[in-house]
């Protein structure tokens, strides 16, 4: 077995609230590949964005990593000093935000900051030389290069986050985080925008994790994917698997409220209840409230990994009992 | 707290229903602000400081009664008549001409209530008339009355009624509170305006609306209660500014002639050139002027941090 | 592009809102109390003097006339005779024109920049003791009775340490002297003003020193600062090259809505400190029942409050792209 890009093992992260520590994430492991994609979906609030910013080590204040460790490199990135962790972020992990209006500083021109970008990890790197990557950068994402000179406010929506990933390319890194890319986008531009990230991805073998709500979109983007409900991931395999046969209630309520143009008008299952944030309740499992299957044994712990194959596992205690 | 209200029965007589809820529910809303003032360090410290200063103003009425040469401006000690120190007979020593110097900053805090409040009063009466009116009448109104507001903003006010001043000779103190007024009411009424703006399409105006009520009703009956807490927040900071003011103008020598203010004072301070002999002269009044604004400002901080999440819960119960 | 626009429409609102200062000016001298001619022209000069002055400001014609007579005037510059000093208003205050725009000018820059500079910092170290240090200076500076702090600082560093001058904008000595240089004679100049920069500067600076530190704690929250740290960038660059530059825009409206503020301040200190400029001319002609220099003072103030309101938006424009583009 090759050794993974990324290897997440056991995370916890927890914020320190009034009454203790509450986790918002609890014990997620899964591996990227280089050059392979994972998608992580899950309602909001459900963890997944947390877990992108603790691999990145940008958690707020009055978050930290309770427990586990995320092996990179050779590195684990739970543990790794500020000072180290300031060079790996972007010049081995970047991310990729969501394109809101202020994803980009308004005052400076985007060059500057893709150029601030490239500086800051190569700072050897002559200002022609720096100069001349923005300009293939922009070319990668196919926006004229006399925009380089531009402010942010001054691109559409879909045109700035192309701006942001052609920013995340600057320094060539081996993994790229993308939290919600194309949530802010039409759905045109969503169709674009994916097709430049899967594009990039496999040109330039970088590993991504794609953090979406959307089923709909990592399943078009995503070798692995993982499912995640309040804090735990229920669910992990192969994107034919957990689509096909997703083995997790959730999952397949989550596939089933997929609208497809099939003949069929598909039965939208529906997700009623409000998502609570992080495993509030006290033991058992994290979707017991909405799980039309739940039994007392449920209620009563978390159940272990079930393998329903030799990459796919679920969480659940009547895994494999359904068809 | 609602089922409070809604439980008891109302009688025939009273206008109706939300009126009547109107009222306990101001009493209501104070003691919940009150709880939750006191709490505020700020606002504790500012409150106690303008309770000093006003019982210096209520105690300016002491000092000649009990003896009148110690009358802050007529008061003529036959022993002292010059500028001495501090004396158990004089508790802050005498000014130039003998007068105690200790009842003269007494009468300057009351000068300083009276022209700083009644100058907010009118300040805030112009200002929150003319912000709602802005806020609720038409666009053309509004965009007449602030390009009013935004022309009266830029002038120094203290030049202005400088420059008044010259043409009408000596002002009294009271056309001195009035025009501080007329040059301080824009920045309540911006404010006012903008509240007015945003209660404008809430659901109970439009209710009002409908049953018949007009425009003067809605604005006096159901848009003032709700912008009162905030017009008498920006009080607290006309307040200082008039004061402020009334004590620039008497520095300069343009003050009303026959109230004793703290501007006043150091006008007589610098005017008669002892400034450098006489500290017990010249820091008092000076030391005055800084706590009170402060006080006011503390004061009105700590009432903003009170209203502010309470405004934004005021509009969903109206 | 956009820009020269906006400063000439400015320009346009700038002239409508003098006309009606004037106007208004003009109908407020003829509404006072006592005779409007002897406001114009000064009792003490000789019949035929007299008579030649009302001739050119039209004083001998009926209302409407005047006031043609008075806009004329004033476009060409001719504001009357000052009582006091016996020479035409606008020679005297053009000659204090500049000493007001150095002293009030360099203030505001200063006190912004170190207001701006601190609340960067006591923004950046929130909670922490400096902050609440700096944010209780700013409150007690901002609180301060001008005038009166003015004394204070004549009467310690000048009566008291003798380290400055007292009163005025020159020492004689110096600018009499033929042979003392332009950098002797600018030292002197900044030598006198030294104390009434820092009581400005004093007085000031609060105000936009919490401005800036509420801003910016506004600033940090933004995306940005976000994809800034995810960039792996150091604090000190976060906080100085992507905070900052946004959080100081509204320190800019800040100085701009206190311009008001700032010229009274102004005004006191020359006073005080017998600065030679506009504001103190206008103290000092009312105080004397100098009317024409009163008046002209007073709108040649106005003119630079309104010019110095439109130098900050433009300033503001400029500084922030998603306005000028």
């Amino acid at each position: 077995m090759t050794t993974a890009l990324l290897e997440v093992d056991n995370l916890s992260i927890g914020y320190r609230t009034a009454t203790g520590i509450k986790l918002a994430v609890d014990g997620v492991s899964f591996r990227v590949e280089r050059g392979g994609s994972l998608g992580l979906v899950g309602e909001s609030g459900c963890g997944k964005t947390t877990i992108g910013m603790g691999l990145m080590r940008l958690l707020a204040s009055n978050a930290r990593i309770v427990s586990g460790q995320a092996r990179f490199e050779g590195e684990d990135l739970t543990t790794v000093s500020e000072k180290r962790m300031r060079q790996i972020r972007w010049r081995r992990i970047s991310m990729i935000f969501q394109a809101a209006m202020n994803a980009l500083n308004p005052v400076h021109r985007v060059q500057d900051q893709i150029a601030e970008a490239i500086i800051t990890h190569e700072p050897d790197l002559s200002s022609h030389a720096v100069a001349h990557r923005s300009r293939s950068l922009f070319d990668l994402v196919k926006i004229p290069e006399s925009r380089l000179r531009d402010y942010p406010h001054q691109f559409s929506g879909g045109m700035r986050q192309r701006v942001i990933i052609a920013m995340a390319l600057a320094c060539n890194p081996s993994l790229i985080i993308a939290d919600e890319p194309t949530t802010a986008l039409d759905v045109i531009v969503q169709n674009q925008i994916l097709g430049a990230i899967g594009t990039f991805q496999k040109e330039m073998n970088i590993g991504m994790i794609f953090i979406s709500h959307d089923l709909a979109v990592v399943a078009d983007v995503c070798t692995h994917i993982g499912v995640m409900h309040a804090g735990s991931m229920v669910e992990y395999g192969l994107q034919q698997e957990v689509l096909d046969c997703p083995g997790h209630p959730y999952t397949r309520m989550l596939v089933g409220s997929l609208l497809t143009l099939s003949d069929e008008p598909a039965d939208l299952a529906g997700l009623v209840c409000p998502t609570p944030n992080g495993p509030s309740i006290s033991g058992g499992c994290p979707v017991q409230t909405i799980c039309p299957n739940a039994t007392a044994a449920c209620r009563r712990e978390q159940a272990d990994w079930v393998a329903l194959s030799r990459t796919h596992r679920v969480r659940c205690q009547h895994a494999g009992e359904q068809s | 707290m609602s089922e409070k209200f809604f439980s008891s029965p109302t009688p025939e007589n009273t206008p109706c229903p939300a009126a009547n809820r109107h009222r306990s529910h101001w009493v209501e809303r104070f003691l919940d602000g009150w709880s939750v003032y006191r709490k505020n360090t700020i606002g504790r410290i500012g409150l106690t400081l303008l309770g000093l200063f006003a019982l210096m103003a209520a105690a300016s009425f002491i000092p000649q009664w009990v003896n009148p040469i110690y009358h802050p401006m007529t008061g003529v000690d036959p022993l002292i008549s010059h500028s001495t120190g501090p004396s158990l007979r004089h508790w802050l020593g005498t000014d130039y001409i003998g007068r105690d110097i200790f009842s003269q900053l007494l009468a300057g805090a009351r000068v300083a209530f009276m022209v700083g409040i009644s100058s907010a009063l009118v300040s805030i009466l112009f200002g929150t008339t003319i912000g709602m009116v802005a806020g609720y009448a038409g666009r053309r109104t509004d965009l007449v009355l602030m390009r009013l507001a935004d022309m009266i903003m830029v002038m120094p006010t203290l030049l202005v009624v400088l420059i008044l001043s010259a043409l009408f000779g000596q002002l009294n103190i009271w056309v001195i509170v009035l025009m501080i007024a007329l040059f301080r009411w824009p920045g309540v009424a911006r404010v006012i305006r903008s509240q007015t703006l945003s209660l404008r399409h809430r659901p109970f105006i439009e209710a009002a609306r409908v049953s018949g009520a007009s425009h003067l009703r809605i604005i006096f009956r159901h848009i003032l209660p709700n912008v009162m807490p905030l017009a008498l927040l920006y009080m607290t900071f006309r307040v200082t500014s008039a004061i402020i003011i009334e004590a620039a103008l008497a520095f300069l020598g343009f003050g009303d002639p026959g109230t004793v203010s703290w501007g006043m004072m150091l006008q007589w301070v610098w005017k008669t050139g002892h400034m450098f002999q006489a500290p017990y002269w010249l820091l008092p009044p000076g030391i005055c002027i800084s706590l009170i604004t402060m006080a006011f400002y503390m004061t009105g901080r700590a009432m903003d941090d009170v209203l502010d999440p309470r405004l934004r819960k005021e509009e969903t119960q109206a | 592009m956009g820009l020269k626009r906006f400063i000439f429409r400015r320009l346009v609102e700038i002239a409508v809102i003098f006309f009606v200062i004037m106007t208004i000016l003009f109908v407020l001298f003829r509404l006072a109390p006592g005779d409007p001619v002897s406001r114009m022209v000064d009792p003490s000069m000789t019949p035929e003097d007299a008579r030649l002055l009302m001739e050119t400001m039209g004083l001998d014609q009926p209302v409407w006339t005047q006031y043609l007579y008075y806009l004329k005037n004033a476009a060409t510059g001719n504001m009357g005779i000052s009582f006091h000093y016996g020479e035409p208003v606008s020679h005297i205050l053009m000659n204090r024109l500049p000493n007001t725009i150095l002293l009030f000018t360099t203030s505001i820059i200063l006190s912004a920049l170190l207001g701006v500079f601190l609340g960067k910092i006591a923004a950046w170290k929130q909670g922490e003791r400096i902050d609440t240090l700096m944010t209780i200076g700013a409150l007690f500076c901002h609180t301060l009775f001008l005038p009166w702090l003015a004394l204070i600082m004549i009467w310690f560093f000048a009566y008291w340490v003798g380290w400055f001058p007292i009163t005025g904008m020159v020492s004689p000595e110096v600018w009499i002297d033929p042979d003392a240089g332009f950098l002797i004679k600018a030292l002197d100049v900044l030598h006198h003003m030294a104390l009434p920069l820092m009581t400005l500067i004093l007085i000031h600076f609060g105000s936009y020193l919490l401005v800036m530190r509420s801003s910016m704690l506004e600033t940090l929250k933004d995306d940005y600062i976000l994809t800034a740290r995810a960039k792996g960038l150091d604090e000190k660059t976060i906080r100085d090259h992507h905070a900052a530059p946004n959080a100081a825009l509204p320190v800019v409206t800040s100085v701009g809505l206190s311009l008001a503020f700032s010229i009274n301040g102004g005004a006191l200190t020359e006073t005080v400190f017998t600065w030679p400029g506009l504001g103190r001319e206008l103290v000092f002609s009312v105080s004397h029942a100098d009317y024409p220099l009163a008046q002209a003072a007073f709108l040649l103030i106005a003119i630079v409050v309104l010019l110095a309101n439109l130098v900050v938006d433009v300033l503001y424009a400029y500084l922030d792209p998603r306005i000028r583009y």
